[in-house]
């Protein structure tokens, strides 16, 4: 009896101590290859490094992927743009430029450009097609539907809306000249760019309207319109002979939100770029906050604000300017991409500020 | 050029002052690299725990309290140095073996070059974190209004300045402020200099917890913490040749001006010096883990929560610690809750517009969490009115979210590696149990994770939408301290028989012998 209790006991310790082994070699073999993953980050390292020094250690928006274009969500409301109650579809002369997204890149059905020209051609209007080599592919998925032109400039005579939908180096290229020249060969001003592939600041000192449609890769600070104009409004604050810290900005939107995303949340970076300047919000708590708490701000912008013009009754405007002692009032409309005109800087009298010297 | 200078003075002035807090070797045994290591971390913290002081008691952040503190930083540095030339105080050989020490070069390096080959340039370490030192540097006044007038003012109430978190920790925006002040200057690059450092001294801190074992833990340890991805960037290459690609620029990098590598290291030295104080008996050691574990609660919220889940684990792993261990407990927690004081006298001062966990984390709130939905109707797509709400997937409880979350984590071995798989293994049980240092150690990792999974629980962010924001992972790097010592202990143990060193508890011992 004694015995065979014995021997249990000696199993049970046997097993245990085998287990015990077991576990250690888990152990060892586990840490093995956790030292092994070291490869991973060693590899980031270097292809990060490799990075940096590729673009001159210096991020710009043109270092990141092409802009994201979603075809099931975001060609319904392109669609929807060309064709408003006071633009019908049937009057619409649309040029296309770029049927395959880019170099390298064949089109097929899925492409933003053969999608989009096909569907505006199905609702009736007219239009022309250029891309800078992929017109003969092109010509097999749409048809007769629309008229392929050489030239984009051609293709652009008389028409009432330019769509950029090929990110191809031929149009990132294009300066002031050429939009000006584009100008003078539409006939309406609206240019939507789906992979943010043209200089949208560019397109606008010539005269143009520029849209973006895709959702760019790169973050907002880096965009090239936020950039210059945070850049001017630095130079033009120090030129007006007061010290930057003490320099008040009201920042006042004069429009409904046009979007949700929280990469609108643009006012973060002015208030960085300008600091120690001061920059003053309505609701700065909820602007500042959470995801949830920014979309509350923007249902609370957007139901306090009246349909056009500027957000409060004038009285209070003048009142928070008083009080506040603001220097400037930087008018602005909500727009998750950043276009110049978006901004309208203004003294607190209402009087431009000087330019810098 | 300027700039660079001004953060190399204040990455050796850090040092010079972690040098002259650390006790004697002899004392606290430990080789070169480990020495550096937490030399400079233990230095970065008092830099910051010293400006806050400071500025508290109403001396503002310009230049002469920046230079007057490096000053004091470098001679007290300096005098140790010299002092060691005159007695000799041998450091132990080094842990690390050849193509371990290799590997520490290319990823301490290469930590620091990546951190700096970019200027500012994403969104938390700008406007968390730049944001509040540019404001520090500027005026030189953590009450300024750019602090406090977030709500508005009382003559204006609806109108307020911008900034996130306003309630965050000043220690990194008070490193960034020195290396400006230094560099006279704000340079968006080489403010980043003293925030470099962090993945390259959380290993030595590792290797400093367990040379009081072994060395052949401590090897371990060291090598755990390093190899784990976290520490450097999450979740690469997920998508193959296109992360190579976009590596450095995609935002999934760690390194960089954020705070939640610098709690990480912060609170792997404070639980490294608490687990070498334990076993001395020294109670500089124990002040000087209270030093981490404040320096860490001033880097990042989290910091304060891990303050307390280590204070709370000492207490329930090891209830009838003798009366030295007792002691040390106690010094190194008083140590970390007076020195971050004046942090969290300011603090309670300052508005809390989305983060304030302590006022969050009620039982009321936790329990109705626990059994309530995600708020469907504030999730993007609900707001533009583009997708049905049922669409969202009405009825989601947040704990399975969580579930999701916790799981996803432990095995994204991209991230993390197997480190959370080794941790598992290395739960003491039997005859480990026996083991003080391990059991709090385990009570340590599992309590940080406990206390996130209840801040996510009760977070006023869309927990549907926190992934893709690197939450939670980059909760969870802040445990890998802790996590790395667990594990390199339990595998380490095993090498003590063979070990020629024997650890740092045999050379500690003779000399308090001697004494």
């Amino acid at each position: 009896m004694v015995e065979g209790y014995q021997g249990a006991a000696a199993i049970r310790i046997a097993a245990s101590m085998t287990a015990a082994a077991q576990l250690v070699r888990a152990r060892r073999i586990l840490t093995f290859l956790h030292a092994a993953l070291a490869t991973v980050p060693v590899l980031f390292l270097v292809a990060a490094l490799v990075n940096a020094a590729l673009i001159g250690f210096q991020p710009a928006s043109r270092n990141f992927p092409r802009a994201e274009f979603d075809l099931d969500n975001q060609a319904p409301d392109v669609l929807k743009f060309w064709s408003g109650p006071d633009r019908p579809l049937r009057s619409a002369v649309v040029a296309v430029w770029g049927l395959s997204e880019g170099p390298g890149e064949r089109p097929t059905a899925e492409s933003p450009g053969i999608h989009l020209a096909r569907e505006l051609a199905a609702g009736g209007a007219e239009v022309r097609v250029s891309d800078p080599a992929m017109l003969a592919a092109a010509r097999v998925l749409l048809g007769g539907s629309v008229r392929y032109v050489e030239d984009p400039f051609e293709a652009a005579r008389g028409a009432t809306q330019l769509l950029v939908a090929g990110d191809w180096p031929e149009f990132r290229e294009l300066g002031v000249v050429d939009f000006e020249r584009l100008r003078r060969e539409m006939q309406g001003q609206a240019v939507l760019d789906v992979f943010a592939t043209l200089d949208g600041g560019a397109v606008e000192a010539a005269g143009l309207q520029y849209f973006l449609s895709g959702v760019p890769q790169y973050p907002p600070w880096l965009d090239p319109e936020l950039q210059a104009f945070t850049a001017e409004t630095r130079a033009l604050l120090e030129a007006q002979d007061l010290a930057v810290e003490d320099v008040r900005i009201l920042v006042v939107p004069i429009l409904p939100m046009g979007t949700w995303s929280p990469r609108s949340r643009w006012y973060l970076q002015l208030n960085y770029y300008l600091a120690p300047a001061r920059v003053y919000l309505p609701h700065a708590q909820l602007a500042s906050g959470t995801i949830p708490q920014f979309w509350d701000w923007v249902r609370r912008i957007d139901e306090e604000g009246p349909a056009e013009g500027p957000l409060w009754p004038e009285d209070y405007l003048l009142a928070v300017l008083e009080d506040l002692d603001v220097d400037f009032v930087l008018f602005f409309l909500q727009n998750d991409d950043f276009r110049r005109n978006d901004w309208i800087l203004r003294r607190a009298d209402g009087s431009i500020p000087e330019p810098p010297r | 050029m300027m700039g660079v200078l001004g953060g190399m003075a204040v990455v050796v002035c850090a040092w010079l002052a972690g040098r002259a807090l650390l006790p004697a070797r002899a004392v606290l045994a430990r080789d070169r690299w480990e020495e550096q290591g937490v030399a400079y971390l233990l230095g970065a913290a008092a830099l910051v725990v010293a400006a806050m002081l400071a500025t508290r008691l109403g001396v503002p952040f310009h230049a002469p309290l920046a230079f007057a503190l490096l000053a004091a930083a470098a001679a007290a540095g300096i005098w140790r140095l010299r002092c060691e030339r005159r007695v000799p105080d041998p450091y132990l050989p080094c842990a690390l073996g050849g193509w371990m020490r290799a590997l520490m070069v290319v990823l301490g390096a290469g930590s620091v070059l990546v951190t700096i080959a970019f200027p500012l340039s994403e969104f938390d370490p700008l406007f968390h974190f730049a944001y509040k030192g540019k404001i520090l540097h500027g005026t030189g006044n953590p009450f300024d209004g750019a602090f406090t007038e977030v709500l508005g003012s009382t003559e204006v109430p609806g109108v307020g300045r911008v900034m996130t978190h306003p309630n965050y920790p000043l220690g990194i925006p008070f490193l960034q402020a020195f290396a400006a002040h230094a560099g006279f200057g704000w340079s968006e690059r080489w403010v980043l200099l003293p925030l470099s450092l962090w993945a390259a001294c959380l290993p030595a801190a590792v290797s400093l917890a367990l040379r009081g074992f072994s060395t052949a833990a401590a090897r371990w340890g060291a090598l755990i913490a390093a190899a784990t991805p976290m520490l450097y960037v999450r979740n690469f290459p997920r998508s193959g040749a296109v992360d190579f690609r976009s590596a450095g620029l995609d935002g999934t990098k760690t390194l960089g001006g954020g705070g939640d590598l610098a709690v990480a290291a912060l609170f792997a030295a404070g639980c490294a010096l608490y687990l070498r104080a334990r076993q001395s008996g020294r109670s500089r050691t124990a002040l000087l883990a209270g030093l981490a574990l404040a320096g860490a609660a001033m880097m990042k919220n989290e910091g304060l929560g891990l303050l307390g889940v280590a204070a709370i684990a000492m207490l329930v792993t090891d209830p009838l610690m003798g009366r030295r261990r007792w002691a040390m407990s106690a010094l190194a927690v008083a140590a970390a809750i007076l020195l971050a004081a004046p942090w969290l006298s300011h603090r309670a001062r300052l508005p809390a517009i989305d983060e304030n966990y302590g006022e969050q984390l009620t039982f009321a709130r936790l329990a109705d969490y626990w059994t309530g939905m995600e708020p469907v109707e504030r999730s993007p797509l609900a707001l533009t009115g583009r997708v049905d709400k049922e669409d969202l997937g009405t009825g989601e409880l947040r704990r399975s979210i969580l579930y999701r979350y916790y799981h996803s984590e432990f095995t994204d071995f991209l991230s993390f590696g197997v480190l959370w798989l080794l941790v598992l293994l290395s739960v003491p049980v039997g005859a480990s149990f026996r083991q003080a240092e391990l059991r709090w150690l385990a009570a340590v990792v599992a309590g940080g994770l406990l206390m996130y999974a209840l801040i996510l629980l009760v977070t006023p962010w869309g927990l549907t939408h926190l992934r893709p924001m690197g939450i939670p992972d980059r909760l969870f790097l802040h445990l890998i301290g802790p996590a790395a010592m667990l594990a390199g202990l339990r595998v380490g143990l095993l090498d003590a028989s063979a070990d020629p060193h024997a650890g740092a508890q045999g050379r500690e011992a003779r000399v308090r012998a001697s004494a």
